[in-house]
């Protein structure tokens, strides 16, 4: 908890400074010390020493990552929700997403590189195939949180494919918590991904999102209504941008295009 | 170019009935910022309009249609926030005919016996200002619109925002050209200005309904047509005596809610003289002595961390602008106030108001500002000096 507070500074002049300390006056072998027991910490069966160790673990990915100075991390996350216990795979999935959802501009420009690995994890603990709720529900979050580093993924078809399928899946799951988790999904791909949706929205999303926004779970309906107002969104700002790029015949070309895909 | 799916399009049948129904979800004691499921599905629908364009005319209608008289208000309310929400997207010629139609019917249910439909009712025909002027004719359908506009206003504190808001478009969009002589509004500009005054003087009107309707009152001046400008300059004399009535309350100020309530008070006045200096121009000089009185008398007492100076300022800057040399009578009596805010790095804001309010003054009083460029260059040397104003100056 300790070690948790030191890292959390809530100012970004004081969390520099907090950062410059562990890169120059902690010894290697302390630091090995440290990032040894919290990656052992996140198999504590206590759910809060695992929440906490998440966090640790965030803060020095922070310094670490963008510098190359923690290689191991994001294999052992990975063997973690492959082969640990459930409360483990949970903390390691919440790791994950903690250091997604990190502001640190440093860690996210270095995320892109590790977006296999963060794949590998997320998407695992996502898939209906997992048995354990709090698993699933810590893995669809932190897909979320990993979806703007997946690009290269993306443009694979056969990653999006496995990807969208379990996203998918996700929307049906009995607990809402998750279904929330996967609507989520939903709304940042459709923002993120558009150009690569067409398939997708006509096998499933279409059907999905409209039986969504008749949920009775209200969160659940919400984020499915959200979910169109990305379409909406999306295709205003599309249509806006490309009415610039070929001004002069703009709207007679947008209308031929309209009916034509329409 | 992006690829272009036409999604929304091609899924308007589907989605748009389903929102729709969502919109009849409403939950009558959720307050102006919670964000449930029937805001949620209104503001796609809103989306969605300027999306698909004419497309979403159809379902709309239809759904507008069977609900609007239907016993359960949440099925009239959704049918009146239904209509208002399509407002911007369609084309205006399509909608033309539409909006027509639908004037009449909305303005009844500004009478509705619901407070709700009376207040989304209100909000939609605010839309309707905004997006579709056009289609509102002048002679048949303005007399109507406003008066039911201000009988809102007047009936319930909960309506002021939505009713406000719709006068305020009103406003600006029938302005006619600048400087005509006669506008739309001009028929209706005395009854308004005295509806207005007559709300804001209500004994229970709260904060936020002052404010708003003086925000009111605001746009009708500064949209005014010439033949308006007597009521103006009349107004002129009611909005001074109301700032001249702050003065003693000032003493009488006992708690934090005391202050606001007046802060708030000189604050809205102030920015309706401003727009009244700046609509009359030279003609306000008859009143320019009792205006600066009373500003200075303001300054003078207004407490610590007030933020009541910054719209003096912009006051006393039009007036400035609208007297040119003979602002030259004031100067004594106002230049230690400005210097102290041009001192004031405390509160960059006002020390950068008054910056402004420099360059105001001594452009209008031309070679009559020069006993004062000597103090003034001083203190925009020692600001520059300071550097944390740079910014906001260049």
């Amino acid at each position: 908890m300790a070690l948790k507070n030191a890292f959390s500074a809530r100012e970004y002049s004081r969390l520099r400074e907090v950062q410059e300390k562990w890169l120059q006056q902690v010894d290697a072998e302390t630091k090995k010390g440290v990032k040894d027991i919290t990656l052992q910490t996140l198999a504590s069966d206590n759910a809060q020493a695992g929440q906490a160790a998440a966090q640790v673990i965030a803060s020095i990915a922070a310094i670490e990552l963008p510098r190359d100075q923690w290689p191991e991390l994001m294999p052992t996350l990975v063997r973690n929700v492959g082969e640990g216990a459930d409360h483990l795979k949970q903390a390691s999935l919440t790791t994950i997403g903690f250091i997604c959802e990190s502001e640190d501009q440093d860690l996210r420009d270095s995320l892109a590189q590790h977006s296999n690995a963060i794949l590998t994890a997320v998407v695992q603990g996502a898939r209906k195939e997992e048995t354990n709720d709090e698993v699933r529900l810590a893995a669809i979050s932190a897909l979320g949180d990993s979806l703007e580093f997946v690009k290269e993924n993306f443009k694979n078809e056969g990653e999006r494919n496995y990807i969208m399928q379990v996203v998918c899946e996700a929307t049906q799951a009995t607990d809402s918590r998750i279904q929330e988790g996967a609507f989520g999904c939903l709304n940042r791909i459709m923002s993120l991904y558009y150009d690569t949706m067409r398939f997708y929205m006509e096998k499933a999303l279409f059907g999905l999102t409209i039986m969504g926004m008749k949920s009775e779970d209200e969160d659940v309906a919400k984020l499915a209504v959200e979910f169109w107002s990305t379409v909406c969104e999306e295709e205003i700002s599309i249509e806006d941008d490309n009415a610039q790029v070929c001004l002069p015949y703009s709207k007679s070309v947008l209308q031929a295009n309209i009916s034509r895909e329409g | 170019m992006r690829p272009y799916y036409n999604f929304s399009r091609v899924a308007t049948n589907e989605v748009v009935p389903v929102l729709l129904t969502l919109l009849t979800k409403q939950d009558e004691d959720a307050t102006d910022e919670e964000y449930n499921i029937s805001r949620a599905a209104y503001q796609c629908l809103q989306l969605y309009a300027q999306s698909v364009g004419g497309l979403v005319i159809p379902p709309v209608l239809q759904f507008v249609e069977a609900n609007l008289r239907q016993p359960d208000w949440h099925q009239r309310d959704a049918a009146v926030s239904a209509f208002g929400a399509i407002m911007e997207g369609p084309d205006e010629k399509v909608l033309d005919p539409i909006v027509k139609q639908a004037l009449p019917v909305l303005i009844d249910m500004m009478s509705d016996k619901v407070l709700q439909v009376q207040d989304s009712a209100a909000y939609a025909l605010g839309r309707i200002c905004e997006a579709c002027s056009e289609s509102i004719d002048p002679a048949t359908h303005l007399p109507t619109l406003i008066s039911s506009l201000f009988r809102g206003l007047a009936s319930n504190p909960k309506m002021a925002a939505s009713c406000c808001w719709a006068l305020m478009n009103l406003a600006e969009r029938f302005s006619g050209e600048i400087g005509c002589q006669e506008n739309p509004l001009s028929p209706h500009f005395n009854e308004s200005v005295s509806s207005l005054l007559q709300v804001t003087e209500r004994p229970d009107a709260d904060n936020q309904l002052r404010t708003a309707a003086y925000e009111v009152l605001n746009t009708f001046v500064m949209n005014a047509a010439q033949d308006s400008l007597p009521t103006v300059a009349s107004l002129s004399d009611v909005i001074i005596k109301r700032l001249e009535g702050t003065i003693p309350l000032q003493a009488q100020v006992v708690s934090v809610e005391d202050r606001i309530t007046l802060e708030e008070m000189q604050t809205s006045l102030c920015s309706v003289l401003l727009a009244i200096v700046q609509r009359l121009e030279k003609e306000i000089a008859p009143q320019s002595d009792r205006i600066m009185h009373v500003l200075l008398q303001i300054l003078n007492t207004v407490g610590p961390k007030s933020s009541v100076p910054d719209a003096v300022f912009a006051t006393v800057g039009s007036l400035a602008n609208a007297l040119e040399e003979s602002f030259a009578t004031y100067m004594e009596a106002f230049t230690p106030f400005l210097y102290n805010a041009l001192g004031n790095q405390e509160e960059p804001a006002l020390c950068s108001m008054a910056i402004g309010l420099v360059s105001d003054i001594t452009r209008s009083m031309g070679p009559q500002c020069q006993p004062y460029c000597d103090t003034f260059m001083n203190y925009l040397l020692n600001n520059l000096r300071v550097g944390f104003l740079n910014p906001l100056l260049f």
